[in-house]
């Protein structure tokens, strides 16, 4: 039998308990798995059905969801057994919660009492590679549920890989082809514009000849430049960077105002441009550019195929949910073949009807893919001689499909980008406040105005961030860089704390998300973590002093990352310390003992002697501990050895300052001890 | 009388020289710089009638030429023409904030770009300048 020395740790971190086994062998090849699951008996019961097939595993356990997360945020493990039912939640909660948060490749088994029968498809559905009952659970059957787990994950993280492979070369693709574009657009003008200066006589005399040779030169240019467009369009739109942003639109203004840039044209070739539009329309939800963009394709295009003297009518109404837009017109029709493969790309109609600008092929395959980004449809009802009728239909604007819309949006973008997305949402007042004076003009004041604060933090051509505000809430969506966007978050937090006051007080949460969520249950959770951003009059006061000037930057920028809504000054000055407690009230000095002058002992007594000095709260820096004897009698609270981590220096700040702790009365008794 | 100066700035030499033929065929006194810095400085010394701007210059972008001449008093009232391969939203936007008075797409149509330049240049008349 191998020894195993057992040193059991338990972290407490309020919510449930992380109990940790650290066996004496050695730790490769050892299987890690965490165990969540409330009951101490289920518990210890997994753990000897498997140690009767099997020794080279060590088992973590939690107690609930909370807990289980938090282990998997810090260690990995090459598999999660469940529990279905916890405390805080169920198993399947728990891999939703994982897969979300986390971008979770952890194989999940699920365990459960004498369960019915359909749990066992939504806990598949939900990502857990098998599911097994406790009761009379046999070491086989578990060790072989884990076993086919890991290698199912392991084909799962291949096929993942792959598609992340593609999608690279997908973005590779659309990067070249968008340089590509743009970079053809200069040599082209260079090009088209040395036969226009040639054509209109500026270079010299012309004849007749030369002249349509140019023009039919200069019209291909146009041509090239048309399918340029074209492609970085199309392109954009595919890759999902084209990013849409909806909004409630006005239809009818905006079909008047397609249809008036088209006049000129249409007058050209004596052409009927009508509208049939009722009086009053209600708005719908769209991105009033890319609707244009469709409106400008179908109109154009009616207007290419349409002879002399036809006529194009346009028109709009409402359907229950849907606004139905139609462009029709009397032109030669096409044909069934024809239309199967219209919306294509690169397919273009055979032009009966004399020369004219031919299209890029790209136009209608662009404008379906607007649609089908807004959620709509269209159609084409045509026949040859008959005329063609397309139709398109966009959603009727509501305020709950629009917050929608602008989560599924700014997904769609960040997912084409391959980042994650941070929300920060903002409440004026508390949640019945929120409901009951929604529509208080004060409130909605105030509201626009942290709305029009957060937009100028990220500057208006600033495409990876977003707000929105609904129901009272001010919802801003950041792309997650590097730090998961909590450096603007941070500003956005800090700017707001400067510019309000507390009346009423303002609630913040952020929740970052890496892979797609259901925008309800995103600000669910949001919702649920709403904390008091404290205005900055009310920031507690920090004085940091220490002769060297490294260890005041350190420290001050340790402090100023964390959260803990601090004003921090600092000095290397012990005798110009003295001096502030006559002036301004810090609510916390980090002192150095040994300092040359005025030395940290010294400054202490001062301070102490003074009426703000003894209700601030001390922490002395030291380089080694004999240098703390018998500082807790002169006043000290805590000290800080050097060299210290920023966890160290943050826990003892936070907890000097918003409460104390059998944590800070043990470490002070070991003060006093020495 | 001349029709006024103005003030091209590419870093094709190309762009310069055929945008320059057309408005010099239209009666328009032409000077051009090739890169942002050349641009800022020229407008100042010279203050032309109009200015036809590239945004992406190898040294120096048409924003920061835009913002440069804005800030000074000599220059902040001179019309400025983007004239720019760029199509993006958030260049536009940046042109609009900088109170750019129009902005034009290589390639272009050469009756846009002189309608433009007319409307800008309405009203000015200078004395004819000695050739640059």
């Amino acid at each position: 039998m191998r020894r195993r020395t057992r040193h059991p740790v338990t972290i407490s971190n309020g919510l449930g308990e992380l109990l940790s086994d650290r066996g004496g062998a050695s730790m490769k090849n050892q299987l890690r798995i965490l165990l969540v699951d409330d009951d101490k008996v289920d518990r210890l019961a997994v753990r000897q059905t498997l140690g009767r097939v099997r020794q080279d595993f060590l088992i973590d356990e939690a107690t609930d969801i909370a807990s289980g997360i938090a282990a998997m945020r810090r260690s990995e493990y090459d598999c999660v057994i469940v529990d279905y039912k916890l405390p805080d939640g169920d198993g399947v909660s728990l891999i939703e919660e994982a897969n979300h948060w986390n971008d979770s490749t952890t194989p999940f088994v699920v365990l459960t009492g004498k369960g019915a029968p359909d749990i066992d498809l939504a806990v598949m559905e939900a990502g857990a590679a098998d599911y097994l009952e406790k009761d009379g659970l046999s070491a086989n059957l578990l060790d072989r549920a884990i076993r086919y787990a890991i290698q199912n994950m392991r084909l799962v993280k291949r096929l993942k890989n792959a598609n992340e492979k593609l999608k690279e070369l997908d973005r590779l693709k659309s990067d070249f082809l968008s340089t590509a574009s743009h970079e053809l657009r200069t040599p082209l003008a260079i090009i088209r514009e040395y036969i226009a200066l040639m054509r209109d006589g500026i270079t010299g005399a012309i004849v007749n000849e030369q002249k349509e040779c140019l023009d039919s030169a200069l019209d291909n240019c146009d041509r090239l430049g048309d399918l340029i467009n074209d492609i970085l369009d199309l392109q954009k739109i595919e890759s999902g960077r084209l990013g849409i942003s909806r909004k409630k639109t006005d239809i009818l203004s905006l079909i008047e105002r397609c249809c008036g840039d088209f006049r000129p044209q249409y007058n050209t070739k004596k052409q009927k441009l009508q509208l049939e539009l009722p009086k009053e329309l209600s708005p719908a939800l769209c991105d009033e550019n890319a609707i244009a963009q469709v409106l400008v394709n179908l109109i154009g295009n009616a207007h290419k195929f349409v002879p002399i003297d036809g006529t194009v009518t346009v028109r709009a109404c409402r359907d229950d949910d849907v606004v139905i837009i139609d462009v029709e017109d009397d032109g030669p029709g096409i044909s069934p073949q024809e239309q199967r493969s219209i919306f294509d790309k690169f397919t273009q109609l055979s032009r009966f009807h004399g020369p004219g600008a031919k299209g890029t092929g790209l136009g209608l395959a662009i404008v379906k893919n607007i649609i089908e980004l807004h959620d709509g449809n269209i159609n084409l009802r045509s026949a040859p001689g008959k005329g063609s009728t397309f139709t398109f239909t966009i959603p009727v604007y509501r305020e709950k499909l629009a917050l929608h819309a602008f989560f599924k949006d700014r997904m769609k973008v960040a997912a084409s980008r391959a980042k994650g997305l941070s929300l920060l949402l903002l409440r004026l007042g508390t949640e019945q406040d929120s409901r009951s004076s929604a529509q208080d003009s004060e409130r909605i004041k105030i509201l626009r105005k942290m709305e029009e604060l957060a937009s100028n933090l990220f500057g208006r051509d600033n495409d990876e961030t977003a707000v929105i505000e609904s129901e009272g809430l001010v919802i801003i969506l950041i792309e997650a860089g590097r730090d998961g966007g909590q450096a603007m978050v941070h500003r956005i937090i800090r700017t707001i704390a400067e510019g309000f006051q507390d009346m009423p007080p303002i609630y913040y949460s952020t929740v970052t998300v890496v892979s797609e969520i259901d925008p309800d249950k995103w600000l669910a959770t949001a919702k649920d973590r709403l904390v008091r951003v404290i205005p900055k009059s009310r920031y507690k006061q920090v004085l940091v002093v220490d002769d060297d000037e490294e260890v005041l930057q350190t420290v001050t920028s340790m402090l100023e990352s964390a959260e803990l809504e601090l004003t921090i000054e600092s000095t290397t000055d012990g005798y110009d310390t003295c001096i502030r407690f006559g002036k301004s009230e810090p609510d916390l000095v980090i002192l150095d003992i040994v300092m040359p002058g005025y030395d940290g002992r010294r400054v202490l007594q001062q301070i102490k002697k003074n009426a703000h000095g003894m209700k601030a709260k001390v922490m002395v820096i030291s380089g080694h501990p004999g240098e703390l004897d018998g500082l807790a009698k002169f006043g000290a609270d805590d000290y800080l050895a050097k060299p210290f981590n920023r966890k160290t220096i943050v826990t003892k700040v936070a907890t000097l300052l918003h409460g104390s702790s059998e944590y800070v009365q043990k470490e002070t008794a070991h003060l006093q001890e020495s | 009388m001349s029709k006024g100066t103005i003030l091209v700035v590419d870093d094709e030499p190309d762009i310069v020289k055929t945008v320059s033929m057309r408005l010099k065929a239209n009666g328009y006194d032409v000077v051009s710089a090739m890169d942002g810095v050349q641009a800022t400085s020229m407008a100042m010394k010279l203050q032309p009638d109009l200015i036809i701007l590239d945004i992406g210059m190898l040294a120096g972008s048409g924003h920061v030429v835009v913002r440069r001449l804005r800030d000074s008093i000599k220059t902040c009232a001179i019309p400025i023409i983007f004239l720019t391969a760029r199509t993006s939203e958030k260049d536009y936007r940046q042109a609009i904030e900088g109170r750019v008075e129009e902005f034009i797409t290589k390639p272009f149509q050469p009756e846009e770009l002189m309608a433009a330049v007319e409307k800008l240049m309405l009203g000015v008349q200078r004395p004819q300048s000695t050739g640059h």
